[in-house]
């Protein structure tokens, strides 16, 4: 039995009958508690990526599995709750009335509908004169709050947002993040498909770069209750050896060790410290060291690699 | 696969919506007719409408489901709220099996009402109550392979929106036409006439009758040709919110 709840593998899709290709040997993994982040330039594939995963679209090679099951098999459905980046819905649906039918949709119990429907819509904070209003006169705002419920009410154990803090105000926002920690800190997986790189940053436990279908880079962001601190050294020899032996001593074996610097999760700025002082006696030439957190413009700038 | 309670009546909120909003138009259109025509009197309209419907019976209803129908599952998948409801616990056959199962209950509401509106129109006018419930189930039937025909067309990705569709759709019939059904219905009615005699030995065939029970046996027929066809292209086909603006 795998560990993660969403694992993709060796995922390929082209368009136009092979001639444009959208992914190219893509795989993600997602564990329970872990919030992934996707980012990359427009046309990298995240789009074709996130639809593979839903199960909407059928990579040419390559698995999907949530929770052990196949993506498009109603077990695997009864796990996934998503937020589009635009939603969708018929003119005369109210925000209730949206978030009932998915919550039927959902196979919930019937008798827990107006108690589920309620708590979900308090959960994103839509404000309760809205609730009984039609969806085509919502703002931005309310509409993004809106889809959230609709994709957090059927009770998922994978959530798939697409630009979910887009068009909410600074505390909306805010209130989002939390909403989409505290699901993961509940054993949830999640992943994020965002330019907001500034929210991603916050977000994100991982988080891949995508580049032309193929994922570049793939970074571990915040290790879980601690730091994500990064390192850069001088080029030399043996360089990436020492900083291996110095990681084993540590007993970091989350770290991510590319040319010219690392990247790992330390328990606290102490931890930090301790890391940067045995790299240092180890006879590396650092001449950088820093969190990693929130410093995802520079990770994606550098497509995957200046960020270390 | 079984039917999706909430895709069903989600469907039949909206064909019911779609169906006011075209019996509205054509009551406006009938009124401004009579507008530009002058002297018609509202009871001479309300009477030529019901003629209209008990003289073109179920042709009119029959393009009423053509109308209701065209946009089924193709407006939801061109406006991305299908993904939604994909992505849930619900399998892609029940879904199209519950929106062909909302389109077949509007338009059996219309069916009954027109009937409704002949009888009080007209009353039964001597005819047989058991014929005029054997005519009713026949144009059930009728009116249920009608909709899963449109279910079907309603499930084939459209690059030129409903207009391409409606030109499929002609095209489809005139191919039809050009194949003439004659043919197909003179060997349902050999076959119809033969289990008559088969069945019922001691009764003599009576031709309009078995007509009715060919036309039943070739509306079942094309009934579940399109549903297993709309299911077999819905299980195939893929969504991208890519598509959308």
């Amino acid at each position: 039995m795998s560990n993660y709840l969403i694992e993709a593998e060796g995922l390929t899709k082209t368009y136009r009958g092979g001639r444009v290709p959208a992914l190219v040997g893509a795989g993600v993994q997602v564990a329970p508690g872990e919030i992934l982040g996707v980012i990359g330039p427009n046309g990298a594939g995240k789009t074709t990526l996130m639809a593979c995963l839903l199960g909407l679209l059928r990579p040419d090679q390559g698995t999907v599995r949530l929770g052990g099951h196949a993506v498009d098999s109603l077990e695997a459905k009864s796990f996934v709750g998503y937020l589009p980046e635009r939603l969708r819905f018929d003119p005369w649906m109210r925000g209730w009335d949206f978030v009932s039918y998915h919550h039927a949709l959902a196979g919930r119990p019937e008798a827990r509908r107006d108690a589920e429907v309620t708590e979900a819509l308090l959960q994103v904070g839509l404000e309760q004169a809205a609730w009984r209003r039609a969806i085509k006169g919502y703002s931005r705002g309310m509409l993004q709050r809106v889809g959230l419920a609709q994709a957090l009410v059927g009770r998922p154990r994978c959530l798939f947002l697409d630009e979910p803090t887009s068009g909410l105000d600074p505390e909306g926002a805010l209130a989002t993040r939390g909403l989409i920690q505290a699901f993961a800190a509940g054993g949830g997986a999640v992943v994020v498909n965002s330019h907001q790189l500034e929210q991603l940053g916050k977000l994100c436990h991982k988080v891949v770069f995508l580049k032309q279908g193929r994922i570049e880079a793939s970074e571990q962001w915040a290790g879980a209750g601690g730091l994500r601190w990064s390192v850069r050294w001088l080029a030399q020899a043996g360089a990436a050896d020492k900083a291996a032996a110095v990681l084993a001593k540590l007993e970091l074996d989350d770290a991510t060790v590319r040319k010219g610097g690392l990247s790992a999760s330390v328990a606290d700025e102490a931890g930090a410290a301790e890391l940067v002082k045995s790299l240092v006696k180890a006879g590396l030439g650092v001449t950088q060291a820093g969190p990693l957190q929130g410093d995802l413009e520079k990770f994606f700038h550098g497509g995957g690699d200046e960020a270390q | 696969m079984r039917l999706s309670k909430p895709v069903f009546l989600h469907a039949l909120r909206s064909q019911a919506d779609a169906t006011l909003r075209l019996v509205i138009t054509g009551i406006v259109g009938l009124i401004l007719y009579a507008i530009v025509s002058g002297g018609v009197t509202l009871n001479a309209l309300s009477l030529a409408g019901v003629g209209a419907l008990v003289k073109g019976g179920n042709s009119l209803l029959v393009l009423m489901v053509w109308l209701l129908g065209l946009g089924l599952i193709s407006r939801e998948a061109s406006s991305g709220s299908i993904q939604l409801v994909l992505l849930r616990p619900l399998s892609r056959p029940s879904y199209v099996l519950s929106k062909w199962a909302a389109l077949t209950a509007v338009a059996w509401a219309l069916l009954l009402l027109t009937h409704a509106a002949f009888l009080a129109h007209q009353g039964l006018g001597g005819a047989d109550p058991g014929t005029f419930a054997l005519i009713l189930a026949f144009q059930g039937l009728q009116l249920a392979a009608v909709a899963a025909v449109v279910t079907l067309f309603s499930t084939v990705p459209i690059q030129f929106g409903e207009l391409g569709l409606l030109a499929l759709l002609l095209l489809s019939f005139l191919a039809l036409k050009l194949l003439n059904f004659r043919l197909a219905w003179q060997g349902l009615d050999q076959a119809v006439s033969l289990a008559w005699r088969i069945l019922l030995p001691g009764v003599d065939y009576d031709g309009g009758v078995g007509s009715l029970f060919s036309g039943a046996a070739f509306n079942a027929g094309v009934l579940v040709a399109a549903l297993a066809g709309a299911m077999a292209i819905m299980r195939r086909r893929e969504f991208t919110y890519a598509d959308q603006g």
